[in-house]
């Protein structure tokens, strides 16, 4: 078709360049490619590696001397005593083009030869293990993880050592060939699930791949959904409290974040410390997130509605007040009501923003500056600046910030939607959305998951937490391959048979 | 027709939901006062009447059913089929579209109705109900299971709106029950007949009934959702009777919307509007259920047209009919109308077809 103009010849990184005479050519000019002949007594060869990629110091202390030494004479004495392991000695120039990129070294007897040893010597760099940031706890563990791929792995691994743990990896990304790996306990994470993973993972057709949140999007059932459909996580100890429960974690190489998958809406509105306190409190805190996502989500346009629709649903009293409150303002309730969101908007984009030191002063002189004085000046009522901050900090009550800002943006079409038909429009936009939500699958997964389809033994975990010891089932929606988490028989022996009775 | 992939199977608690959603509805915000025009306060009893006799219509509906199972699909355009031919077959046919369609159109229509009244006197019905079309379009084009879906929330919204009933309990009289059977058999049975429209929607069973998976636990649940029904209409009924006074009762149009207007709360006048609007969330269940089954009739007629195409014919065709209906007294004509027809429907022709089935099994020569 004439709108599809052909584009440009595409240079396409996966093929590998012919010979390594040519790799070399590429690179030489880079100032910090490394390619030198040694000549030594006995063993003539070439080195190649990347200075900037490699670690310099474990070179000169325990590949040179080894190489250097009389003792070796070919290059596979060379692959011998070598006190390196993973040495792989290939002719294939896909391999030595790959490996030469992420850092490991080349050892060649003949310069235009392919025949080459491949040496491991990456250097690792990146910060430490630190303390979460965005999930952050009261109690419970505080490590998070971090940009090193190898360093998760450890954190999730450490938690369950046993040898079902298993790790796929791949690349992903025509040009930063990122390494994204998939973790699952065999055996228990349901193998059709994990397919489909895998399936979706290689046939991404990108060019750079940078975090995990970006495989999300790009990965998920229905891209155009606003709501995130895989959790994300920086806390290694949720990522394998999920394994264990049967489901799939994506780490990406570069990004401190993993993905849970499949994930169910609820999972977005447990913080994990729910699993630390006892499970009355924990329900009451879960039930307090439901109740702040509903206000967060539904106040502002219930004020718009109800103020400019249908007043007679206030009782005399409150009306007094309301009425005192909005006599100065002389426009109507939506005009109002998107000046405080956008305002409100804009302070929270801006403490994201800006630099953590200048973000908290700039929060706190706009929030309290622009809060008083827009009441003062009569521009809006003091009522709905309550109304508004409080929905404001309720919508990040939620644990998981993709879907703070999902439930920041739901906000928008009931406001239009209030201020259109008034109570009418928000039940229609809300009827909207909670049919979106029924046909949300989270890799194939129905996403509202306890409550539709009803699954009783997963509403134990969902909106109330009730006693670990009586959550016996793992989630009924991941058809993992062992549905019972602990031996209900077992379980039941243990107790004994009868409870005395009282003073016995 | 093809066979019905598993994967778009619902399970028996579908049984359950359905004909529940489909039931309940708008119905019961007149229910009260329509019943108990002939029959004062003994309309409990002929409320109590026609549930009971639609537990027995439900059994002639699952007999037929599973009569139908070993010779193809079960559901009613595949019995018109194999009994009446397919000439024949094809007019029964399109007399259940003509039933289904006007089911659908004199929900929606009645609903907008109330709107009107209690909360947007301007209200357009053309803009509303294109509005809403959109909602159940993006619905069912997702299929059956998302329709069981928003069956199974809209029976978890109106839970609430029952539960409003518990504010009757410090005004009632329970003297106005008195005298009981102060009325003949026939008062009480034109009660009965009036309150078929509240009762109809079950026999949707006979639609969807192919695609619920175990068959055998879905025929209890489809008893237990009728018993519910019955359940929260003699809770409806019996409670207007202790509320009002039986003139007043009579003289009101919505009676539960009177109620409503009673309860009050420390930051809300009254509660009317908001049962209003939280009643339309059982209008998306029973529109969507409609026009998914003319969809499929529609395939099932004619192989060729797509449902998802189909879809929006019929949905610009409910628009269509929807605004043809101008004014409150053409509501409650249409009312009438469908009242009579479903009477006819799930009391004469379900029986009736129950026996053609028997007549041609008995002419054909097969062995029970």
């Amino acid at each position: 078709m004439f709108w599809k103009k052909k584009r440009l010849d595409q240079v396409d990184p996966d093929t590998p360049v012919k010979t390594i005479a040519d790799l070399i050519n590429q690179l030489k000019s880079n100032p910090d490619f490394t390619h030198f002949k040694h000549k030594g007594e006995t063993f003539t060869c070439w080195v190649s590696f990347i200075q900037t990629m490699v670690d310099v110091d474990y070179i000169h202390r325990d590949i040179f001397p080894v190489l250097y030494s009389n003792r070796v004479h070919n290059i596979a004495d060379a692959q011998a005593t070598l006190p390196v392991e993973k040495i792989i000695r290939t002719k294939d120039m896909a391999v030595i083009q790959s490996k030469l990129l992420e850092g490991f070294i080349i050892i060649q007897e003949n310069e235009n030869r392919p025949d080459c040893l491949v040496i491991p010597s990456i250097k690792a760099q990146g910060r430490q293990v630190d303390q979460p940031e965005i999930e952050t706890s009261i109690i419970g563990p505080r490590e998070s993880f971090i940009e090193s791929i190898d360093a998760n792995i450890n954190l999730v691994r450490k938690r369950i050592p046993i040898p079902q743990f298993s790790v796929e990896e791949m690349r992903v990304g025509k040009m930063s060939r990122t390494r994204v790996c998939i973790l699952y306990v065999e055996g228990i994470a349901n193998k059709e699930n994990l397919n489909t993973i895998k399936q979706r993972i290689t046939d991404l057709e990108i060019v750079n791949l940078i975090d995990a949140t970006n495989l999300a999007l790009l990965i998920a059932d229905n891209s155009n959904s606003i709501f995130p459909q895989f959790l994300d996580t920086e806390r290694p100890d949720r990522v394998a409290g999920a394994m264990c429960e049967g489901k799939i974690a994506v780490v990406v190489d570069g990004s401190p974040t993993a993905l849970i998958l499949p994930s169910t809406i609820v999972e977005f509105f447990a913080a994990y410390d729910d699993y630390f306190l006892a499970w009355p409190i924990a329900s009451s805190y879960r039930l307090l997130r439901l109740f702040a996502i509903a206000f967060s989500a539904a106040s502002s346009a219930l004020y718009v509605a109800v103020l400019t629709y249908h007043y007679q649903l206030v009782p005399k009293d409150l009306m007094g007040t309301l009425i005192v409150s909005r006599s100065s303002v002389p426009y109507d309730p939506i005009i109002e009501v998107l000046l405080l969101e956008i305002m409100i908007e804009l302070l929270r984009e801006a403490g994201a923003r800006l630099p953590t030191k200048v973000g908290q002063t700039i929060g706190i002189v706009g929030g309290i500056v622009i809060g008083t004085a827009s009441v003062q000046a009569g521009v809006t009522s003091n009522i709905l600046l309550i109304i508004i901050a409080m929905s404001a900090l309720a919508a990040f009550i939620t644990p998981n910030y993709r879907m703070a800002t999902t439930i920041r943006f739901i906000r928008f079409p009931f406001i239009i939607s209030a201020q259109i038909l008034g109570l009418l429009g928000v039940a229609l936009c809300f009827m909207a959305f909670v049919c979106h939500l029924i046909k949300l699958t989270s890799l194939g997964r129905p996403f509202i998951e306890p409550i539709y389809p009803v699954r009783v033994t997963d509403l134990k975990d969902a909106y109330i937490r009730l006693p670990l010891n009586q959550q016996t089932m793992r989630p009924l929606f991941l058809r993992s391959g062992d549905a019972h988490r602990s031996n209900q028989k077992r379980l039941l022996a243990k107790k004994g048979k009868h409870s005395p009775d009282i003073d016995e | 027709m093809k066979k019905i992939n598993e994967t778009h199977t619902v399970g028996p608690l579908a049984a359950f939901f359905i004909p529940q959603a489909m039931q309940i509805g708008v119905g019961f915000l007149s229910f009260a006062s329509v019943v108990t025009k002939a029959s004062g306060q003994d309309a409990w009893i002929a409320v109590l009447i026609s549930g009971l006799s639609t537990l027995l219509v439900m059994w002639f509906i699952l007999r037929l059913l599973e009569n139908e199972r070993k010779y193809g699909t079960p559901d009613l355009f595949s019995v018109h089929y194999r009994i009446f031919g397919k000439r024949i077959g094809a007019i029964l046919n399109f007399l259940s579209f003509l039933y289904v369609i006007g089911f659908s159109v004199a929900y929606l229509r009645s609903i907008i109705e109330i709107l009107q009244v209690e909360i947007f006197n301007q209200l357009s019905t053309l803009s509303f109900s294109i509005l809403f079309c959109l909602i159940v379009w993006y619905i069912v084009i997702g299929g059956i299971r998302n329709i069981l879906g928003v069956c199974l929330l809209s029976f978890i919204y109106l839970v609430p709106v029952f539960s409003t009933a518990i504010f009757v309990v410090p005004h009632a009289h329970f003297s106005n029950l008195l005298p009981i059977f102060d009325h003949g058999l026939q008062d009480i049975l034109s009660s009965s007949f009036v309150s078929t429209f509240a009762y109809l929607g079950f026999e949707f069973l006979l639609f969807v009934y192919p695609f619920i998976k175990s068959p055998k636990d879905a025929k209890k649940w489809a008893y237990f959702g009728l018993l519910t029904t019955m359940y929260t209409y003699l809770m409806i009924v019996l409670l207007s009777i202790l509320f009002f006074g039986q003139g007043e009762l009579q003289n009101t149009i919505w009676p539960a919307l009177t109620f409503w207007k009673s309860v009050r709360f420390p930051f809300l006048e009254h509660i009317d509007i908001i049962c209003v609007i939280i009643l339309l969330w059982n209008l998306v269940p029973v529109i969507s259920l409609c026009s998914w089954v003319l969809a499929r009739g529609i395939k099932f007629t004619f192989p060729n047209v797509k449902m998802k195409y189909s879809l929006i014919g019929i949905l610009i065709l409910t628009i269509v009919l929807t605004v043809l209906i101008q004014n409150g007294e053409q509501v409650k004509q249409v009312g009438a109308l469908i009242n009579n027809s479903g009477f006819i429907f799930i009391y004469l022709y379900i029986p009736l077809l129950l026996f053609c089935q028997w007549l041609k099994k008995i002419l054909s020569g097969e062995s029970a």
